[in-house]
């Protein structure tokens, strides 16, 4: 597991045709992709550096779409095949969810025709759109700020990190959890478990982990957030419990739980910053209960994982920026 | 001298004879251990839910060692990566795998089932693994009705065949 993973550990997964074309594209274009783009019957695209671009067969990028590959049904049909390892009844619960995960802990998005049963997703079939992203796993993402998330005497603050979508939230939970759970200087390592609903975190492939969670880190793949949050204090004696995207009435009652446990939380919200959060009634009454004892709020203004302020349970500042690692304050 | 060419040949018409048998019992062997793979990897696909390369890969290893051979191949072609179907590895595997074990029947029952393993949910596969053994189970019923015949058959053919030489050349 290095710092950060190229295109290259999945190539196979693409169609025969598609792989050809991005094995031919150079190391330093291969590094930056972040997403590739297949739909019948249209271009090729690829995604790197917040700007999309096409893809020739000759493995040209280019602006316009005129010269590009055109993706084929054929392709999409051979793609589908090779993202579930010719496995389809393995992988039916993810499928239904809208995506695969692959080894390496890559993601592909499906879209396709949906198929249903008693009124709920049962399959996607025909699957004529793929998005392959690149897991961005940025060690040493949370390395700074972790002298604010603990206390003099060791222990872990509960934490709620805000923010908006695409802003590094899931990249930051999960260096938080690497970090708690390897220890650094100082700081012991705890045990911890991760709720992992929808296999971001730590992108589990069969199970196991893919990208870096820590050594002391136990993770619920695929489980739903509030059921996992009990089950995991019943069976793993985690002394921290992380999870994404809290938001629904059970979740916040299995994360009281867990707090009446003893145990120690840490969660994502998506709001923009306190005032928003304040305006929904169920993360009113966390913030107001003082349940958690630190808030990090991030947003996206030097890049995703701009870190804003970091907020104690009085809602006091501890730490101002805006700050992102690499770059000055302004 | 004539005694030892009489126990010589008696013993060589004999032995063809046994071996032609042994062809039966082979075939009935063969076909049961495939029977018995094929409701193995059943399991591990409807049960387990394992990805395909490695429910083979068991299979592989707890299968009688011909029989388990073809499973072996079909797992390494498919995780060769090099964008084969399952379908098209276990063709592959089949093709390199079968040296007159099998008659044509049967061996077009397996390429039929390879064409579906793999590509539905776990309901379908149960139905494509359940009408294959029952295919296989019929042809196992067909040998061993034919064998119950023909081993007698041969056995005693190749006796007889021995003895009607040595009478006729003595």
């Amino acid at each position: 597991m290095n710092g950060r993973k190229g295109i290259e550990g999945m190539l196979y997964a693409f169609p025969p045709s598609v792989r050809k074309i991005l094995s031919s594209l150079s190391q330093d274009v291969l590094q930056k992709i972040e997403e590739v783009r297949l739909r019948a019957n249209r271009p090729l695209a690829v995604y790197l550096e917040g700007s999309e671009k096409f893809v020739s067969t000759s493995g040209e990028l280019s602006n316009s779409s005129s010269s590009s590959y055109i993706v084929t049904v054929d392709d999409c049909e051979k793609a589908f095949q090779l993202v579930s390892q010719s496995s389809l009844y393995a992988f039916e619960d993810e499928i239904k969810s809208g995506y695969i995960t692959l080894k390496g802990g890559y993601r592909v998005g499906l879209a396709g025709e949906c198929v249903l049963e008693n009124g709920s997703i049962k399959i996607i079939k025909n699957v004529s759109g793929y998005n392959y992203r690149i897991s961005k796993e940025v060690l040493g993402a949370a390395d700074e700020i972790m002298e604010y998330l603990i206390d003099r005497q060791g222990n872990v603050y509960n934490l709620l990190i805000i923010s908006p979508p695409q802003c590094g939230k899931t990249t930051l939970l999960r260096d938080i959890a690497r970090a708690l759970s390897d220890g650094f200087m100082g700081f012991g390592g705890k045990k911890v478990c991760i709720i992992d609903e929808r296999s971001e975190i730590a992108g589990c492939y069969n199970g196991v982990p893919q990208l870096n969670v820590g050594i002391r880190t136990d993770v619920l793949d695929r489980c739903p957030k509030a059921e996992g949050m009990i089950m995991a204090i019943r069976s793993m004696s985690p002394q921290v419990v992380v999870t994404d995207e809290i938001g629904k009435k059970e979740d916040i009652e299995a994360l009281r739980h867990v707090l009446n446990a003893g145990v120690k939380i840490i969660t994502t919200v998506h709001a923009k910053d306190i005032e928003d959060l304040k305006k929904r009634p169920l993360l009113k009454d966390l913030v107001e209960g003082k349940y958690f004892e630190r808030y990090i709020i991030l947003s996206n203004r030097f890049g995703a994982g701009t870190l804003e302020e970091i907020l104690d349970e009085n809602l006091k500042m501890v730490f101002k920026g805006p700050y992102k690692k690499g770059l000055k304050k302004s | 001298m004539k005694l030892i060419g009489v126990i010589l040949t008696i013993f060589s018409t004999t032995s063809i004879g046994y071996l032609m048998a042994m062809k039966f019992k082979a075939r009935r062997w063969i076909l049961k251990s495939l029977i018995s793979a094929l409701n193995l990897l059943k399991l591990e696909i409807t049960y387990s839910r394992t990805p395909l390369e490695r429910a083979l890969k068991k299979v592989a290893l707890s299968s009688d060692k011909t029989v388990g051979e073809l499973f072996q191949r079909a797992s390494l072609h498919l995780g060769e990566q090099s964008g084969l179907t399952a379908g098209e590895a276990w063709e592959k595997a089949l093709n390199e795998w079968e040296r007159g074990y099998l008659s044509k029947e049967e061996k077009e029952i397996l390429r039929a089932f390879g064409t579906i393993l793999g590509i539905s949910d776990a309901g379908n596969q149960e139905k494509n693994f359940n009408l294959t053994m029952d295919l296989l189970k019929r042809q196992l019923n067909l040998v061993e009705e034919e064998g119950k015949k023909n081993e007698k058959l041969y056995q005693n053919l190749g006796f007889l065949l021995g003895l009607a030489i040595v009478i006729l050349f003595l």
